[in-house]
């Protein structure tokens, strides 16, 4: 049986390229601890708006760094989906001066690129169709004209003349040979976020190379990683049940915020994006005032500040990245959305809520909990252990917390049950939270929850650095994130019933199911 | 470049070979230019201070029932977690009673105790938010419970209870049988989970790693309550056990906090039966599954000839699989197959050594259904490689330092500390097991790579695995060279 989740919002955002710990804003505050805003963080924001928080922490000589982005896939400009997420890949691939056994080489097979590049995207424009559909795979070998056919073979033979002068994955060699672990990176629907762990005193080597990377980057072997991420999305979506359902889910829910189109990008979008699209993006959101640094282990502070000035001080502020102005307008009608594909059958339901800065946001929190929080919560004490209708069921947030998201329960039915027999029993339990709100029990097993979850969380470098980048970056202070327990342990029984009724509304949810055309009985077995 | 070896000579750990002489990174004397350093130029000129670091130490104590008992004591915050470890899992019944042993450590958890029925478990658990957990792997069972330091002690005792006086409350045997019979039902559902349950099963046929559990091992009579008690009997008691305490707590605190929670705990009724040793699949064959998908999984494999105690082949065959693809982007399999001809985004090898009988080496990835062919063959041309070459000596060093630079990681809990203790402990590696490891590696050498690569990898003895549109591939099945291709059924 599932252990209790942590009580966290916004914890279904789809994140890629690596399982992130617990970001959201976890529990907090027992009487057995300080409170926490008290932490000795070190703050410092250099004259290019850079931040950095610096948190001393003892134990193993190790450190966390955690470098977060306040650029997500909402930030991917239409007909790009999934931008964000290639340049998270492409900042491995190094630097000028990283990466490369001859400069000068590569540069010249890089320019031939970008030209034959921008030719065949003229190309694309004059026949009308920037991406035509082709089938899987064949993507880089072929086009329905012999000039496009032509190009495309061309970039692929420029790739490789220039890959001669490749240092392949040089930047990770050399942070796995000091002993990195953890390294890694993860876009969302809100951020983009690096991370690596090292040996304390080694320290140093994280600034070097990250400051390179991020003022200088060099989006080599570009053509082919798109393909890796083409591969990407066909591993994690296309062939996943789950990644089907929630594609389709967040689509039907999110008509026109960007929250809709998903992380790792549309399929005919990825083969369309260019070497100068990811420049051109890299230079208005990675600027270092978009940046949010936060460094915890067993590290000084001022030698962490000195080389936060040293490396990062130089690089030049950019312009302010334009806001996302997308507004998703008001749901007044249930959605449904059926996904048809072979395999068991899967049932989501969805309702708009809120951004993670609105006084909501603890109740909502709660209300999840309270409904599929555990093996107590009611909806799996009726649909696993009573009706034995159910696999499994979840709750949670999401997909972002920069913007109104929303509430979503998942849930698998059990043969012979089906995914409509679970949607009924599912809003029959979010309605009876407003006849019948959480009991003492249940809030007060919520409060030692958090009580708990308040001590854990500062078990792990790199989980704080997670909590702190995170916190700076959406709410513009650090310490919020430990704010979030007094606020969720105050939330009343009649707190949860008024956002259940408020947001859980029958006649706005979004219903995703997932299976087979004839998915009125179970496959075989 | 910084390529410096750690010298990790503090506290209990001496490496003479690797202290000797640190070869500091290569700086450069800076010049009268003032510009800042940036790039390669900064990165090489960095000189890293010496890593002071001592490891914590693990105390060891004997219970009351006998049991061994490794404490971490840390108290830097107010928690404590309880663990134990015990000899014994599905590994040590035979197949028909794979239904009952896969289901003891779900129902510990769900299936109330003597006294108590599930409802109040889970409610006493969830209302205080004790971290309490129990699974099983093969040959081994694990429990652990985690709390505030003011409340460990009644955790404690609750967990003592689930352990040694399960209910087994038939409601939940019920429920616990409904849901895995569904979870059989949806494992063809996740392709890669598919794969690797097939695999196993190719390979180790008939003994307990190749075993699936299957609709026809869940019938309810497979899980009536004398089976439950009789693998929970054979497992669960203190013979078996090893206890591990990490946290708020001193050593003589947590042996007396355990030697109440577990006064009166009977000795083990028998010793376990040893586990059959498998006779793995080491001979050319190519089975696929047809199914439209838009990848192709692949796994191909034989076994691995090593065990953890054959010394020199051990370490070389751990530095080997680093170097060939059990260490992501910087290993041969994944340069090629992702960042050279970009047809996946996982790909890696796994080369298995337990204690008691040799492993797998198997090597996986999923491409696009028309690269199928063209990334077995790139895979198979890596595996190759290291047979007729031996490692660049910048390659070794690389996947050496990687795990010697590291080292401190090893401590970055003390959760993570005991439980290693307690493994080295069940298995009889021996408490310095971790130094002698990263000891042994570093004696690698190229030679041994490529004799451990030549002596134990055999690309034409390999079984390959293929689930994915045999439509939409780029070459004929046949072509592979793995012999005529046997179709499996899906989801069979």
């Amino acid at each position: 049986m599932p252990a209790r989740p942590r009580i966290a919002w916004w914890n279904a955002g789809i994140a890629l390229c690596a399982a992130a710990p617990a970001v959201a804003q976890a529990p907090d505050s027992a009487a057995t601890t300080p409170a926490r805003t008290e932490l000795p963080v070190a703050r410092l924001e250099l004259d290019n708006g850079m931040r950095f928080l610096v948190l001393p922490r003892p134990g193993a000589p190790t450190v966390a760094f955690v470098a977060r982005f306040g650029v997500g896939s909402v930030d991917d400009p239409p007909g790009r989906s999934g931008i964000a997420h290639l340049l998270e890949h492409l900042l491995f691939k190094g630097s000028s001066t990283i990466g490369t056994t001859n400069r000068a080489a590569e540069l010249f097979y890089l320019s031939r690129i970008d030209a034959a590049a921008d030719t065949l995207e003229t190309l694309r424009a004059a026949i009308g169709a920037p991406a035509p559909p082709v089938p899987s795979g064949v993507d880089t070998v072929a086009g329905p004209l012999p000039e496009e056919r032509r190009l495309v073979e061309r970039l692929a033979a420029l790739e490789d003349s220039a890959r001669v002068f490749v240092a392949p994955n040089e930047f990770v060699e050399l942070l796995t040979t000091n002993g990195a672990r953890s390294l890694n990176a993860t876009t969302d629907a809100d951020a983009t976020t690096y991370f690596v762990e090292l040996p304390a005193n080694r320290a140093e080597l994280w600034f070097a190379l990250e400051a390179d990377r991020m003022s200088d980057p060099v989006f080599r072997e570009f053509y082919t990683e798109r393909d890796v991420v083409t591969e990407e999305r066909r591993l994690r979506v296309e062939d996943q049940p789950g990644g089907r359902i929630g594609e389709a889910l967040l689509a039907a829910a999110f008509r026109e915020h960007p929250y809709g189109v998903p992380v790792i990008g549309r399929v005919e979008d990825i083969r369309s994006l260019s070497r100068e699209a990811v420049r051109d993006y890299h230079a208005r959101y990675y600027g270092p005032n978009n940046a949010v640094v936060a460094i915890v282990g067993d590290v000084s502070p001022e030698r962490m500040v000195s080389f936060a000035r040293q490396y990062f001080g130089p690089i030049p502020r950019a312009e302010a990245p334009a806001p996302v102005t997308a507004v998703e307008p008001s749901q007044i009608a249930p959605r449904r959305v059926h996904v048809d594909f072979d395999a068991e059958p899967q049932l989501r339901l969805a309702w708009h809520t809120v951004a993670g800065d609105h006084p909501d946001v603890p109740a909502l929190t709660v209300l999840a909990s309270i409904l599929a929080g555990g093996v107590t919560s009611r909806l799996y004490r009726r649909l696993v252990l009573r009706e034995r209708s159910a696999l499994a069921v979840f709750a949670g947030g999401g997909p972002g917390a920069r913007f109104p998201g929303l509430l979503t329960i998942s849930a698998a039915p059990r043969a012979p049950h089906g995914a409509a027999e679970l949607e009924a029993a599912i809003l029959e339990e979010v309605a009876r939270i407003a006849d019948e709100p959480p009991s003492e029990r249940e809030l007060g097993a919520v409060r030692n929850e958090i009580a708990i979850g308040e001590v854990e969380r500062l078990a792990s470098n790199l989980g704080l650095a997670f909590q702190l980048a995170a916190s700076e970056t959406l709410s513009g202070d650090w310490r919020r994130t430990f704010h979030a327990p007094a606020e969720l342990r105050a939330v009343t029984a009649d707190d949860v019933a008024r956002v259940a009724r408020d947001y859980l509304r029958p006649e706005v949810v979004t219903v995703a199911t997932l299976g087979r055309a004839d998915a009125s009985g179970p496959g075989p077995p | 470049m910084t390529r410096s070896l750690e010298c990790i000579g503090v506290g209990v750990l001496v490496f003479a070979a690797a202290c000797a002489a640190p070869t500091g990174p290569r700086g450069e004397a800076p010049g009268a230019d003032t510009r800042p350093l940036v790039g390669r130029v900064a990165v090489e000129r960095i000189v890293f201070p010496p890593l002071r670091f001592d490891p914590p130490p693990a105390e060891r104590r004997t219970l009351a029932s006998g049991a061994p008992l490794l404490v971490v004591e840390d108290r830097t915050l107010p928690l404590v977690e309880v663990m134990v470890r015990f000899r014994g899992g599905a590994s040590h019944f035979p197949r028909e009673r794979l239904g009952a042993a896969s289901a003891v450590s779900a129902l510990l958890r769900g299936g109330g105790t003597r006294e108590l029925p599930p409802d109040s478990v889970d409610a006493l658990i969830e209302y205080h938010a004790w971290r309490v957990g129990f699974g099983a792997g093969g040959t081994s069972s694990f429990a652990r419970v985690g709390a505030l330091t003011r409340d460990v002690a009644a955790a404690v005792d609750l967990w003592s209870e689930m352990l040694r006086e399960p209910g087994f409350d038939v409601d939940r045997v019920e429920v616990w049988r409904g849901r895995e019979v569904e979870a059989v039902r949806r494992r063809r559902d996740d392709p890669n989970f598919d794969a690797v349950t097939l695999f196993n099963h190719l390979l180790y046929g008939d003994h307990p790693v190749g075993w699936v559990l299957e609709r026809a091992d869940l019938e309810p009579e497979d899980l009536e309550r004398d089976r439950l008690a009789a693998v929970h009997a054979a497992i669960y008691c203190p013979g078996n056990a090893t206890f591990g305490v990490a946290g708020d707590i001193g050593a003589d605190s947590a042996a007396a906090l355990l030697d109440r929670a577990f006064a009166d705990w009977p000795p083990c009724a028998g010793e376990l039966p040893e586990p059959p040793s498998p006779s793995i699949r080491s001979e050319a064959g190519l089975f696929v599954v047809h199914r439209p998908l838009a990848q192709a999984t692949i796994y191909m494999g034989h076994a691995g000839g090593v065990t953890s105690r054959d010394g020199e082949d051990y370490f070389a065959s751990g530095i080997a699989n680093a170097i060939l693809g059990g260490s992501g982007l910087s290993s041969r399999v994944v340069r090629t197959v992702r960042t050279e001809l970009g047809l996946a985004y996982g790909a890696g090898t796994v080369w298995t050594a337990p204690r008691r009988h040799e492993g797998v080496f198997a090597a996986f990835t999923q491409t696009r259904s028309d690269a199928a062919a063209e990334a077995v063959r790139a895979v198979l041309g890596v595996l190759e490689g290291l047979r007729e070459e031996p490692p660049e000596r910048a390659e070794l060093e690389r996947a050496v330092a990687e795990m010697v630079n590291g080292f401190v990681f090893n401590f970055g809990s003390p959760a993570r500390v005991v439980s290693r203790q307690m493994l080295y402990e069940a298995e009889g590696l021996g408490a310095d097991w971790l130094e002698r490891y990263v000891e042994g590696i570093q004696r690698v050498d190229a030679a041994d790579v490529q004799r451990v690569a030549r002596a134990r990898i055999h690309p034409s003895r390999m079984t390959l695995l293929i689930i994915g549109d045999t439509t939409a591939f780029d070459a004929p099945l046949r072509s592979l060279g793995f012999g005529d291709p046997v179709f499996l059924a899906d989801g069979g």
